[in-house]
């Protein structure tokens, strides 16, 4: 598996932990980063802020960004990070609570790459996170 | 045809008042010539009888002694009258003893009649002729003719004729000029009256007034008229106030309408949200502690925990079922023409997919095409098959059939079981939300399924209803834009007859079949 830093985007603290245990379950051994907003996001992708003196050009082998975030939300930060040439081409996953359509329709037109709808069921969860987790991680090349 | 009723008013007036006018000259002129003429006969008359007499008195010796000269003389005497063209007198044996005649030789006595008759007194169209008896003493002795030419008396009637022709036309005429310029007195208010009439109808400006020229009755109807437009103008006010103030009305309800849509996608959107990362938490967290701490726990615990995670999952199923619900009431409608028969399939196969032991007699009738928005029907499909599925599980051999039949000209679809079914008395609560007819242990759900199914037919202007024997089965029929045959009509088809109707088994209307089963 690549060793690339995973950054994962999530305000919520127990999203926060289930999602750390769902990628340790999925066998990740990657660094995994947490930023707790949107604009939290940008600044450590961007190397600002917080986070100044870090080198954007290493950017994460992939981004699991919440859609509802607090300060500037999931869709901004995915618009953002795709209009930058830098970052453009970093496969991100969409996380949401929601099963609305409407969701996943602007996600996939701000370039997502994948969609993950939320299960209450954990274990459900813990599968998707897995398969994403092995095709992001694994399988998928992406240049560099 | 000509007919007085198409004239235009004033051309009405003026027929009236020339013809009246006409009618009056001639009446008066022929009166005037006939009285002429009568006075005219009759001062001749008069005239001529008493010049006879004298004539016939003098004559009186002279018969006597027969003094043909003096007759002569006498007879004579009305020569110088220009009139008189004869004058004879005879003898009671009707011989001419002296005459005189302006028209013949003398000798031929040409003007005097033979046999006079005594007392002649006569008019025609050239001649007047009188004769007067010569009595003496009671005895007649001869008689007195004259003839009088009537030519000056008819050329004098000639003239008088012209002169009261000639009168008459200017009559007319002074008639025809007073009454043109009178008749505008009648006519210009009314054609003004007119005019302002059309123009309100033409431009519907009920600001318009007509003026008053005249105060008679026109006057009085140009007022009526005026007062007509004044509560006209008023009322069209008020229609046009309300129209406008409807207009706001409906735009303000509609804004209302768009916000409180807004606000229910908004809930729903955060329902969708914010109710399940907490149930994910309680569902994640549980299974954390199952896995990290299982061995501390006892079998109490680890059901405790199981019972958490189940009933977290459940409100899960619970939250996706709700906001489906409000989903297809505000998803817009895209209505597309399709293959139900073929997504049947589908759903048929996925339902198969997921539960890959069951063994069921699935009959779809093929090419079914519908009208309807693809995603919503499918949804309600899914809902009336995935039922279908469910509440067949504990049947020895399950079947579930779907199809459709017409009847009286309406297409009912319908998805049949040989499940549980339910009691027809608790029917009435099948469609709404919440409301269950088995218990959970039996067959899980979240009793909204069906109330979106409801929703859904509702949207496409269907009906929805359902039949069932308990233990035995159920059958849910739908119409899509169309409605349930009512109960008075008669069936118009019967099994067999239309291919159309049949559905795979060649049954009719599935319920029919259900006791037999």
């Amino acid at each position: 598996m690549n060793s690339g830093t995973i950054l994962l985007v999530e305000d919520n603290p127990d999203d926060e932990i289930l999602a750390l245990r769902a990628l340790k379950k999925a066998q990740t051994k990657n660094n995994v980063v947490v930023t707790r907003d949107g604009q939290e996001a940008l600044d450590y992708i961007f190397g600002k802020g917080k986070y100044n003196g870090r080198n954007p050009d290493e950017t994460p082998q992939v981004i699991f960004l919440d859609i509802k975030l607090p300060k500037l939300n999931g869709l901004e930060v995915l618009k953002n990070i795709r209009e930058d040439e830098r970052t453009s081409l970093i496969p991100i996953v969409l996380l949401t609570s929601s099963d609305e359509e409407r969701d996943m329709i602007d996600g996939y037109k701000l370039g997502a790459n994948s969609y993950i709808n939320k299960p209450v069921d954990f274990d459900e969860f813990i599968e998707q996170v897995k398969v994403l987790g092995k095709y992001w991680l694994g399988f998928n090349k992406t240049p560099h | 045809m000509f007919n007085i009723k198409y004239l235009p008013i004033k051309k009405k007036l003026s027929m009236i008042i020339m013809t009246s006018a006409l009618l009056a000259v001639v009446l008066l002129s022929s009166v005037f010539v006939v009285y002429e003429y009568i006075s005219l006969r009759n001062s001749i008359i008069k005239e001529f009888s008493t010049t006879s007499k004298i004539i016939a008195n003098r004559s009186h010796a002279a018969l006597l002694f027969s003094d043909k000269a003096t007759l002569q003389e006498n007879v004579d005497s009305l020569k110088i009258h220009d009139d008189v063209t004869a004058t004879c007198l005879y003898n009671e044996a009707d011989d001419i003893l002296a005459f005189f005649s302006k028209n013949a030789h003398p000798e031929t006595k040409a003007d005097c009649p033979i046999h006079p008759s005594r007392n002649l007194n006569h008019f025609d169209d050239k001649y007047y002729q009188i004769s007067q008896p010569i009595v003496v003493d009671g005895e007649p002795m001869g008689l007195l003719y004259i003839k009088v030419s009537l030519r000056s008396l008819n050329g004098h009637l000639s003239t008088y004729v012209i002169a009261t022709a000639v009168f008459s036309l200017i009559i007319i005429l002074a008639v025809f000029i007073f009454s043109s310029y009178l008749q505008n007195f009648i006519t210009t208010p009314l054609l003004l009256l007119k005019n302002t009439a059309r123009q309100v109808t033409k431009n519907k400006d009920y600001t318009l007034r007509a003026s008053k020229e005249s105060h008679d009755e026109i006057g009085d109807m140009v007022d009526t008229f005026n007062e007509m437009l004044a509560t006209l103008q008023e009322q069209n006010k008020t229609i046009i106030d309300d129209a406008e103030s409807l207009e706001l009305k409906v735009g303000e309800r509609t804004k209302e309408l768009a916000i409180a849509n807004q606000e229910l996608e908004a809930f729903s959107y955060s329902v969708s949200h914010d109710l399940r990362s907490p149930l994910r938490a309680i569902d994640g967290f549980s299974k954390a502690l199952l896995e990290d701490y299982g061995h501390e726990l006892n079998h109490t615990a680890h059901d405790y925990l199981k019972r958490v995670r189940k009933a977290s999952q459940k409100m899960g199923e619970l939250i996706s079922s709700l906001l489906q619900l409000s989903r297809v009431t505000r998803k817009e409608l895209k209505d597309t023409h399709f293959d139900l028969s073929d997504m049947v399939m589908t759903i048929v196969h996925q339902l198969q997919e997921q539960d890959p032991e069951r063994i069921i007699d699935i009959q779809i009738q093929p090419e079914m095409y519908i009208m309807g928005d693809e995603q919503l029907i499918e949804v309600a499909l899914d809902n009336l098959i995935g039922n279908a599925w469910k509440y067949s599980k504990y049947e020895k051999f399950p079947k579930i059939e779907i199809g459709y039949y017409i009847e009286n000209g309406h297409t009912i679809y319908f998805v049949k079981d040989n499940g549980a079914g339910f009691d027809n008395k608790y029917s009435k609560n099948l469609f709404t939300a919440f409301q269950r007819l088995h218990s959970p242990e039996q067959f899980e759900g979240t009793g909204i399924g069906l109330a979106t199914v409801f929703r859904i037919i509702q949207r496409h202007h269907g009906e929805i209803w359902a039949k069932s024997v308990l233990d035995e089965g159920a059958t849910f029929y739908f119409t899509l834009y169309d409605n349930r045959p009512q109960a008075g009509e008669t069936k118009s088809f019967s099994s067999g007859t239309n291919p159309d109707i049949k559905t795979n088994t060649g049954k009719t209307n599935p319920a029919e079949n259900n006791g037999n089963e």
